[in-house]
C-alpha cells in the first residue's frame, strides 16, 4: 500500500528516488525493520520503517564497481538517511547480470 | 593422502599467524579504547588522576586520528559492538567473514562514541556500519564484503601474501557456511541476540 491515512510509506518514497535517479528495471523494496528491532541501537526507539532490503536491476550500473554502486543507491536515498532510514541491505545489479 | 599433509601444514601457518593477529588486535584496540574511554570525570579527583582525552591532548581532530587509524591498521573495522559480542546482525556478518581469512583485524566500536561514528562516516562518505577497510582502502559494508568473499571470490586478492598459503583451503571453505542466493542470508531466521543477518556457520 502506498498511503496510510494520507501519509506515504518511506517504501514508496525510496522507490520514486530509486526509480527516477537510476531507471530501474527491476526493483523490489522490502522493509524489515521489524528483525532489527531488538538490536542495541533501536532498543529504545520506537521508530519504524529504518531497515529495508532493496534489489535493484539497472542499466546504470553497467562498469561501475559493486562499491559505486551502493553509492550511487545510497546518495539516490540521501534524504531518507538522514531522516531515520537507519540501514539498507543493497542488491545492485545490471541487466545482464540478472539474466544471467 | 597428500591433501590432509597440505592441510595440516596450512593449519600450522594458520595457527601462527592467528596467534600473531591475536597479539595485534588485543594491542591496538586497547590502545585506541583509551582514546575512545567514557569513564566519567568525578568532580571531586584531583586533576592528576582524572582520565585524560587522549584525542584532545594528542592534538588531532577526529577525521586525523580515523586517517591514522584507516593506514596504520591493514584489516579494520568500524562497527557496532566487538568482534566477540557484535550489537548488529550487519556488524555480525561482517565480522564472520572477515574471521574466515585468519589476517589481523582491528576493530572500533561505533555505538561507544557517537563523533568516532559522526567522524568515520564523513571520511569514508558511507551512511551506515559497519565499514570495512583493507590497507587503507575503504572497501564498503557487509554487503559488498560478503559479495567479495563469496561471489566474486575476490576477496582473497585484497589480503596479499597472507593468502598465497590459505586459498586452497578457502576454496575448500567458502561454500559451506553462507546461502547461495541474494535471498538466503538476508531473510535467516533470527539468531539468539541479534537481527536475521546472522547465521549459524
Amino acid at each position: 500500500m502506498a498511503s496510510v491515512g494520507g501519509v506515504v510509506s518511506r517504501a514508496s518514497r525510496m522507490r520514486t528516488k530509486l526509480q527516477s535517479a537510476l531507471e530501474a528495471i527491476v526493483l523490489e523494496i522490502e522493509d524489515v525493520s521489524h528483525q532489527h528491532a531488538s538490536h542495541a541501537a533501536m532498543k529504545d526507539s520506537n521508530a519504524q520503517e529504518t531497515h529495508f532490503n532493496v534489489k535493484i536491476v539497472s542499466p546504470k550500473f553497467h562498469g561501475q564497481t559493486l562499491l559505486k554502486r551502493h553509492r550511487m543507491v545510497y546518495a539516490a536515498l540521501s534524504d531518507e538517511l538522514h531522516s531515520g532510514l537507519h540501514a539498507l541491505s543493497i542488491v545492485a545489479k545490471t541487466p545482464d547480470e540478472q539474466s544471467s | 593422502m597428500a591433501r590432509s599433509s597440505s592441510n595440516m601444514l596450512l593449519k600450522g601457518i594458520s595457527g601462527l599467524l592467528a596467534a600473531r593477529s591475536s597479539r595485534i588486535v588485543s594491542g591496538s584496540f586497547s590502545q585506541y579504547g583509551m582514546k575512545y574511554s567514557s569513564t566519567p570525570n568525578e568532580p571531586d579527583t584531583h586533576d592528576d588522576f582524572k582520565p585524560t582525552n587522549k584525542v584532545e591532548s594528542s592534538g588531532l581532530s577526529l577525521k586525523e586520528v580515523v586517517e591514522q587509524d584507516v593506514k596504520e591498521n591493514s584489516v579494520l573495522i568500524y562497527m557496532k559492538g566487538v568482534p566477540d559480542l557484535p550489537q548488529c546482525g550487519f556488524s555480525s556478518l561482517a565480522v564472520r567473514v572477515l574471521k574466515l581469512y585468519d589476517v589481523p583485524l582491528s576493530a572500533r566500536n561505533i555505538l561507544e562514541n557517537p563523533e568516532l561514528k559522526s567522524a568515520v562516516k564523513a571520511f569514508s562518505q558511507w551512511p551506515t556500519f559497519p565499514q570495512i577497510f583493507i590497507k587503507g582502502e575503504f572497501i564498503g559494508g557487509s554487503d559488498i564484503i560478503l559479495n567479495l568473499h563469496q561471489v566474486s571470490n575476490k576477496l582473497v586478492m585484497y589480503f596479499g601474501c597472507y593468502l598465497l598459503f590459505f586459498s586452497f583451503e578457502m576454496e575448500m571453505r567458502s561454500s559451506d557456511t553462507f546461502g547461495e542466493s541474494d535471498a538466503d542470508w538476508r531473510t535467516e531466521g533470527k539468531a539468539k541476540g541479534y537481527c536475521s543477518q546472522s547465521r549459524k556457520l
